[in-house]
């Protein structure tokens, strides 16, 4: 039996396709550390690349660009730049921005950097969605969670084509997880009586109305004894993943879910709402809305429905509501207490 | 046997070659002299031997045992770059007398080792400058270091660049690779005593000063190329083992990596000498745009969309194939033999240059992306299109189709549109 022949190794690597060559200058700069300066030349191969391709597209911001915890803005896009070296094949995204839906980018590109030789590969982008999905699997280290390349496509062409054709409320900010309730304290809901809403909710994009207001602008009434109404904005995204705040008024597919409480002068019982953006519309199919009060569960799906409804009633228990799209992952509120 | 020490690989004027040069070894009798002077004649090449030259040369002011040593750094500078041709005068087209014209051109005349005695004419070999850059105490033998220096040229460097070729030194390597990928080189072509947990370990103490080194080096000299490690910097690495010890594990686990690494690159070369210039999708414009706009008469959708092309082409295209760079006649010549219908390799052979260098010069889909996605923009303004802004799919879609379109024929015999502007905009005056 005759052994293969030995692997001979390759002395150099092969230039990526559609890597961006820059000037012996580029690489030439004494301030900042590694990552600022492998950012620095990133910034500028983008720069390039633009200008090869005769697009003007607005880059900032214009101080601090080179901070590598900065997002950039693409023509009004919020970009995250993920940097790493030529030859790697991982990169490690910074996780910070991605706790929460205000700060998250609706883009990620990354940047293989070749500090030596003066040459950045871009190997493609992610959507927000996509990276949510891709960072599922992924383990997370230190507020980074490592990404293979791999799961990056189109190189940077994706980027500016995504850019330009895309009206940015298609690309929704997205958090990497979503409030949980074993993170957050309960909500009591009495308190929405005297305005105060507590940031779990707010930054889901909630807010209170009186519910005299919300039967006169939308013509739907919110429950007898209503005493106000809490108003989430949601909506479905590109893959159906379940969006919400200011996102959702980018989605095709607009609905809202109500919490109302009502009472003669305290809350005494909780009314959950689904309905769509306008009075009157289809809810899209598969919505299943949930709520579980102690050892007490409910649970609704939609189906050719205009809404749905669930009643709870005050006790001492706890009440937790969730909202899942077919596939997608459950949106959980923060637990709710109605006074017993 | 000390040929290695008598023997200076390097190019020579040979007036009967086609380029007047060549690659070749000469056996230089001011080193035969100083070997027999030094007792050295009957050695194996070894670090002690070159401890004893370097001595001499330094210390004794010896231009014939520091001619030994250029002689020395010669050979694994020259076995590097004939397998840098080996691997890559096919796919990039790399020349070996321009290669070694990077570093191999020392004539052997004798120089003193100080730099500060000047030589005459200013002229220092790179071997020359080798030997006076190597530090015994920086942990690794002479030839490797003289691999690294060769590694680190930048005059080289950019050689390589320009065809397409990137230099990427061990050190770098290693600091690129991913724990698990580095786990998986040392499980699969590891040499060493290190277990894959102790090689990974290694790995993690060695990421963050090559970062920090590099860091300073970089503030000091401006540059951030050229850094090499050592002993300091090893024995920093794993302060209970040898320097010399360090650096071997450290440059094993860079030599599996770069084994796990050339499979991978050798597919990349596969694909760049494939004969068809690129490759599309074979989807037809026509199904595209029913999955597009079902409600609107494919003709009428036609009708805007050839519209729509012509007039991204016009905007981009003129510049294309007048672009004002240095490789311009190059670019010429691509751009006329592929509006001719050349394939891959007709193209490299018309306008001689390597298989490799026909698609990075001509970038076809990079172009046909970007003319795709001008005309999607302009296909945005009319109604049947206005839903491209909502949806990521839907935008992908349409500039994947237009793209295509521009390099596929839509029916056999017809010419693909990008080609066939490219014909009539070259025939202008």
């Amino acid at each position: 039996m005759t052994m293969p022949p030995p692997i001979e190794p390759l002395e150099a690597m092969p230039l990526p396709d559609g890597a961006v060559l820059l000037s012996e200058s580029a690489g030439v700069t004494t301030t900042g550390d590694w990552r600022r300066h492998w950012r620095r030349l990133a910034l500028a191969a983008m720069g390039q690349a633009m200008a090869e391709r005769q697009l003007q597209l607005p880059l900032g911001p214009d101080l601090e660009a080179d901070d590598p915890k900065r997002l950039l803005a693409l023509n009004r896009f919020a970009l995250q730049l993920a940097i790493t070296g030529i030859s790697s094949d991982q990169v490690e995204v910074d996780a910070g921005c991605w706790q929460s839906a205000a700060t998250a980018p609706q883009l990620l590109i990354a940047a293989c950097v070749d500090g030596d030789n003066s040459v950045v590969h871009f190997p493609g982008v992610l959507t927000g969605e996509e990276f949510i999905a891709a960072a599922r699997s992924a383990p997370q280290l230190d507020g980074t969670i490592p990404l293979d390349l791999d799961r990056f496509r189109g190189g940077i062409d994706r980027l500016f084509s995504l850019v330009q054709l895309l009206d940015p409320a298609a690309l929704p900010r997205l958090a990497l997880a979503p409030p949980t309730t074993l993170l957050q304290p309960a909500v009591a809901v009495i308190d929405w009586l005297s305005g105060q809403l507590a940031a779990s909710l707010s930054g889901l994009g909630g807010s209170l109305q009186p519910a005299t207001a919300l039967a006169f602008r939308s013509g739907v009434t919110a429950a007898e004894g209503a005493l106000t109404v809490l108003s989430i904005p949601l909506g479905l995204g590109a893959g159906g993943a379940l969006v919400y705040g200011e996102a959702a008024a980018g989605c095709i597919e607009r609905f809202q879910l109500q919490i109302i409480p009502s009472g003669a002068t305290t809350p005494e019982r909780l009314r959950l709402r689904l309905i769509g953006a306008m009075a009157g519309d289809l809810l899209p199919a598969g919505l299943t809305l949930t709520a579980v009060q102690g050892s007490h569960r409910q649970t609704i799906t939609s189906q050719l429905s205009t809404s749905l409804e669930l009643e709870l009633q005050g006790a001492q228990d706890l009440i937790e509501v969730s909202l899942t799209a077919p596939g997608g992952e459950p949106l959980q509120l923060p637990p709710l207490r109605l006074p017993a | 046997m000390a040929d290695d020490y008598e023997k200076l690989s390097s190019l020579r004027a040979a007036p009967a070659t086609e380029r007047g040069m060549n690659l070749s070894s000469t056996r230089l009798s001011a080193a035969v002299a100083a070997l027999d002077r030094l007792g050295l004649a009957a050695e194996t090449p070894s670090a002690p031997v070159d401890r004893q030259l370097l001595s001499s040369a330094t210390q004794a002011a010896d231009q014939g045992a520091l001619l030994c040593l250029r002689c020395r750094v010669s050979h694994p500078m020259e076995a590097k770059l004939r397998a840098l041709h080996r691997q890559f005068a096919a796919a990039r087209g790399l020349d070996l007398i321009t290669l070694a014209s990077y570093v191999l051109d020392d004539d052997g005349r004798p120089l003193p080792y100080s730099d500060s005695a000047g030589s005459p004419g200013g002229f220092v070999p790179f071997g020359l400058d080798v030997v006076r850059s190597y530090d015994i105490d920086k942990g690794c033998g002479l030839p490797p270091w003289a691999r690294q220096k060769l590694q680190a040229h930048n005059g080289l460097k950019a050689y390589l660049r320009e065809n397409g070729v990137l230099l990427i030194g061990d050190w770098a390597l290693l600091a690129d690779a991913s724990p698990t990928r580095l786990r998986q080189a040392w499980e699969a072509f590891g040499k060493g005593g290190l277990t894959a947990d102790q090689a990974v370990a290694l790995h993690r103490s060695y990421l963050p000063l090559y970062r920090q080194a590099k860091e300073e080096h970089r503030s000091r000299t401006g540059r951030q190329g050229n850094w090499l490690p050592d002993g300091a910097f090893f024995q920093q690495v794993a302060p209970n083992r040898p320097a010399v010890d360090t650096c071997a594990a450290l440059k094993a686990m860079a030599d599996a990596v770069r084994l796990l690494k050339t499979g991978a690159w050798q597919r990349q070369f596969s694909l760049d000498q494939e004969d068809a210039p690129e490759l599309s999708d074979p989807r037809s414009l026509e199904n595209d745009l029913e999955e597009q706009s079902p409600e609107t008469h494919p003709a009428e959708l036609r009708v805007s969309i050839e519209a729509a092309l012509q007039r991204a082409l016009d905007k981009q295209l003129p510049q294309l194939v007048s672009p004002q760079s240095h490789d311009s006649a190059l670019l010429g010549c691509l751009w006329a033999g592929y509006a001719d219908g050349l394939g891959q390799r007709p193209l490299a052979e018309r306008c001689g240059c390597s298989q490799g260098q026909v698609s990075k010069k001509l970038k076809l889909q990079q172009h046909a992306t970007t003319i795709a996605t001008a005309a999607a923009l302009d296909l945005q303004r009319q109604p049947a299109f206005s839903a491209l802004a909502c949806s990521v799919q839907a935008a992908e879609r349409l500039v994947d189709a237009l793209r295509n379109h521009l390099l596929e024929p839509e029916r056999e015999g017809e010419v693909p549109p990008l080609r066939r502007w490219l014909r009539s905009q070259l025939a202008q005056p």
